[in-house]
């Protein structure tokens, strides 16, 4: 016997009922109501789920709803209709163990996808869309960096005229393929506060190339400037800014579609979450544009080392050597730690040729890359082929 | 006056929720209506008010069919767009004119698939008061703020007068008119959602109704720009003082520049690392704060003028301090778990949304009966592909 409330056909009254089951047949009393009986089969019973009440709608569309949901499942063994492919949904659902197994599987399967799945997918969705997709990504970035961020550049004429020769007659031509992005170059100064700026260089989809005057203030080689135009010539030639697009977009995707209810929650998570991914990403991005120029670095007679050098020279500017802020304020503020910071990092400075690399633990793929490069242009070798590793 | 229960439990929808995804991923992606269908199931059958609950009806077929054209008509919008920019844009717009009917059609659709004490909920507002509410009232608030702009460069006489005193003086008021157009447009737009929906609203054959006024609206959106003025200022102060105290002053003038080198891969240094996080820290929580003061105020304001059929009333218990504090917990725990504590969560938000709802049947609900065949046949065989969430009552 199983107890429970009795709705007629679509409406809010109800009655207290007892149901019974024996033999393939039903009896229902209702308080106060007539008996109803009637065959097993002709009752429909909502499949299980977790311990909502559940709903046995009769022939003539009155509802019996009890919350014995065991009683119900014992009593419909026999009957097919529990069962079928939410029966079984439900039969994992109970099971602790096998819902941690979904975990692990869970788990399993969105780290393949985002390591290996992803990258791949959208490397190929970006090689495959046609190269109008990428100007539209450049779209007026440039326009906007300059009204924002960059000012006009305040080398001479003579010096940013050689160095645009020096990239167009030497280093431009080092890259054949069937559609060549048409690379320009642009001189621009980045300030930073009162008297400082900005050491870099960035790429856009489009070819458009940007190098800050403190970068070429910075560079002792016309090596380090070369390796870094190779190094944003290959975020150009990989597509990367079109990747991280497509990547970013199939994340939000996916994640909206396993935290669908809260919306609002999802947001908050998938703020984070690309954000932490995004930058997984971008340096696997960095290892792969390191590979394009030291690649082509050895073709042309650069120093690989040129680009650990300069790189490390560039950060340690940004960190510590701006004129306007530590130099002044340490004389007049009397806290000690600052300047010992200073000093150990002057240290490293002088660590070696890949310290960058080195002291950056999630690069070692870059740090290995570049040694091996190094290697191989002591060794006068104009290619190097990856070392097999036992 | 009864609250509103809830009787789920995070573990049990945890096991729910990681079987939904398992078989999502197992079918790439074609048991998702028949996940959302369970996971919805789970949380209207566990809302019970007077020993009854809610029910949702929508079975994974009717969701999978509109869960396709959505995505066939994504894929198209996408494809389109690679090849053919130009079409894109005109696609964008024909989505703007198709907009009121798909909030329309998923009113229709939500309400109808679901159900209390046997009865079902219904939609029957009109799909033309749709298009003036989502689509006809923005553009004549663009319009019209367009127009205002015109006239004001117009009387000043040209922008190059601006910086004269003349321009001036007409530039403080039109700045002030900005910064309450954007808290006035927001609440008239919540006045005519949310009558627009309540009133559509029917259970069985009983109407809700309410009438709801812009002031109340635009008072809380004032309120809640002032109070997120204020935080926002104890926070750039309390961020400071750690800064300040972590680093030392000489330091916080390089922080820009080590964010930049944070981009081009670098490692941070640990204090500012903690410096840069505390930032993001406090900014979110107050952000989450005023929205939990927004949604505690608008709710209360919103039930304590909704009736249906005149004998039930409804009121909203909610606050702001308590809805917050399960936001801001709910995401650190969100964060640590990498998001695998998602159903504790949600199931939290849930539940204290939930039992903050109290309901005034001084009659009962005895008495009422669905409305039977009066819903178009569209609507049964089409569930609601686009998950739009219109009012953002948590019902």
């Amino acid at each position: 016997m199983i107890d429970g409330k009795l709705y007629l056909a679509g409406q809010s009254d109800f009655s207290p009922a007892k149901l019974y089951l024996q033999a393939g047949g039903f009896q229902l009393h209702a308080e106060g109501n007539h008996t109803v009986t009637g065959s097993i089969d002709q009752l429909h019973v909502a499949n299980r789920l977790g311990n909502i009440a559940r709903k046995i709608t009769l022939p003539d569309g009155s509802v019996f709803e009890t919350k014995d949901n065991d009683a119900i499942d014992s009593a419909f063994a026999n009957n097919n209709q529990s069962s079928g492919f939410m029966g079984f949904v439900h039969i994992l659902e109970r099971n602790m163990a096998l819902a941690i197994f979904s975990i692990f599987i869970t788990i399993g399967v969105v780290f393949a996808s985002f390591k290996w799945g992803l990258p791949a997918a959208s490397h190929a969705v970006a090689s495959a869309l046609p190269e109008s997709a990428n100007q539209a990504l450049s779209g007026n970035v440039l326009e906007f960096l300059d009204e924002h961020f960059l000012e006009e550049t305040k080398l001479d004429e003579k010096q940013q005229e050689q160095i645009r020769q020096h990239f167009f007659d030497t280093i431009v031509p080092l890259y054949q393929a069937e559609e060549t992005p048409e690379f320009k170059l642009h001189f621009r100064l980045w300030p930073l506060g009162e008297k400082g700026s900005i050491p870099n260089a960035l790429a856009l989809p489009s070819g458009d190339i940007v190098v800050t005057d403190r970068f070429i203030e910075l560079a002792q080689s016309q090596d380090e400037i070369d390796i870094v135009l190779l190094h944003e010539m290959g975020h150009v030639v990989g597509r990367h800014s079109l990747e991280q697009v497509i990547e970013g977009s199939a994340i939000v995707v996916a994640v909206s579609m396993a935290f669908g209810d809260v919306s609002w929650l999802a947001d908050m998570g998938v703020g984070v979450g690309s954000f932490l991914i995004s930058s997984f990403y971008s340096r696997g991005h960095e290892a792969e544009a390191d590979l394009f120029a030291y690649e082509h670095s050895l073709q042309a007679g650069i120093n690989p080392a040129s680009l650990g050098l300069i790189l490390n020279r560039m950060e340690q500017d940004m960190l510590f050597d701006q004129p306007d802020s530590s130099c002044n304020n340490s004389s007049t503020n009397k806290k000690p730690k600052p300047d010992i910071t200073t000093a150990e990092q002057d240290e490293n400075n002088r660590e070696g040729v890949l310290g960058y690399f080195s002291t950056h633990p999630s690069s070692a793929e870059r740090t290995a890359m570049g040694r091996r490069f190094q290697t191989c242009f002591e060794q006068g070798l104009t290619t190097c082929p990856e070392t097999k590793h036992k | 006056m009864k609250a509103l229960q809830f009787n789920g439990n995070g573990t049990e929808y945890f096991k729910i929720w990681i079987v939904n995804i398992l078989l999502t991923i197992v079918t790439l992606g074609i048991y998702y209506p028949w996940a959302k269908v369970r996971s919805r199931r789970y949380f209207y059958g566990n809302t019970e008010l007077d020993n009854a609950n809610f029910e949702y009806h929508a079975t994974g077929k009717q969701l999978f069919v509109s869960y396709i054209i959505a995505m066939v008509i994504f894929a198209i919008y996408v494809g389109v767009g690679q090849v053919f920019p130009m079409i894109s844009g005109i696609l964008a717009v024909l989505f703007f004119f198709i907009f009121p009917w798909i909030i329309w059609r998923s009113l229709k659709f939500n309400f109808r698939m679901s159900s209390y004490r046997n009865v079902r909920f219904g939609f029957n507002g009109a799909l033309g008061r749709s298009y003036a509410v989502f689509m006809g009232y923005p553009i004549a608030v663009i319009f019209a703020f367009v127009i205002l702009i015109f006239i004001g460069i117009t009387i000043g006489g040209g922008i190059e007068s601006v910086s004269s005193g003349m321009g001036a003086l007409l530039v403080i008021p039109m700045f002030i008119l900005m910064f309450l157009a954007y808290p006035a447009f927001f609440a008239m737009m919540n006045k005519l959602s949310q009558n627009y929906v309540i009133n559509g609203a029917h259970f069985g054959q009983g109407q809700f109704s309410a009438d709801l006024e812009f002031k109340p609206f635009f008072i809380i959106l004032l309120k809640a720009m002032g109070l997120s003025i204020l935080l926002s200022i104890l926070a750039f102060i309390a961020v400071g003082l750690l800064a300040y105290l972590i680093v030392g002053a000489d330091q916080i003038m390089t922080l820009g520049a080590q964010m930049q080198a944070m981009e081009q891969g670098a490692q941070p240094n640990a204090l500012f690392f903690i410096v840069i996080f505390s930032v993001y820290a406090f900014f979110i929580a107050v952000g989450m704060y005023v929205l939990a003061y927004i949604k505690a105020k608008n709710r209360a304001y919103v039930f304590s003028n909704t009736t249906l059929d005149n004998t039930i009333s409804f009121e909203s218990t909610l606050q702001t301090g308590r809805f917050f504090s399960i936001s801001l917990t709910n995401f650190i725990l969100l964060i640590f778990t990498l998001g695998l504590a998602y159903p504790w969560a949600a199931v939290r938000l849930y539940r204290y949304s939930i039992e903050s709802i109290e309901v005034e049947a001084k009659e009962g609900f005895d008495g009422y009966m669905s409305k039977a065949g009066s819903e178009n046949a569209l609507g049964e065989e089409l569930g609601d592909a686009f998950d739009i969430d219109v009012g953002g009552i948590a019902f």
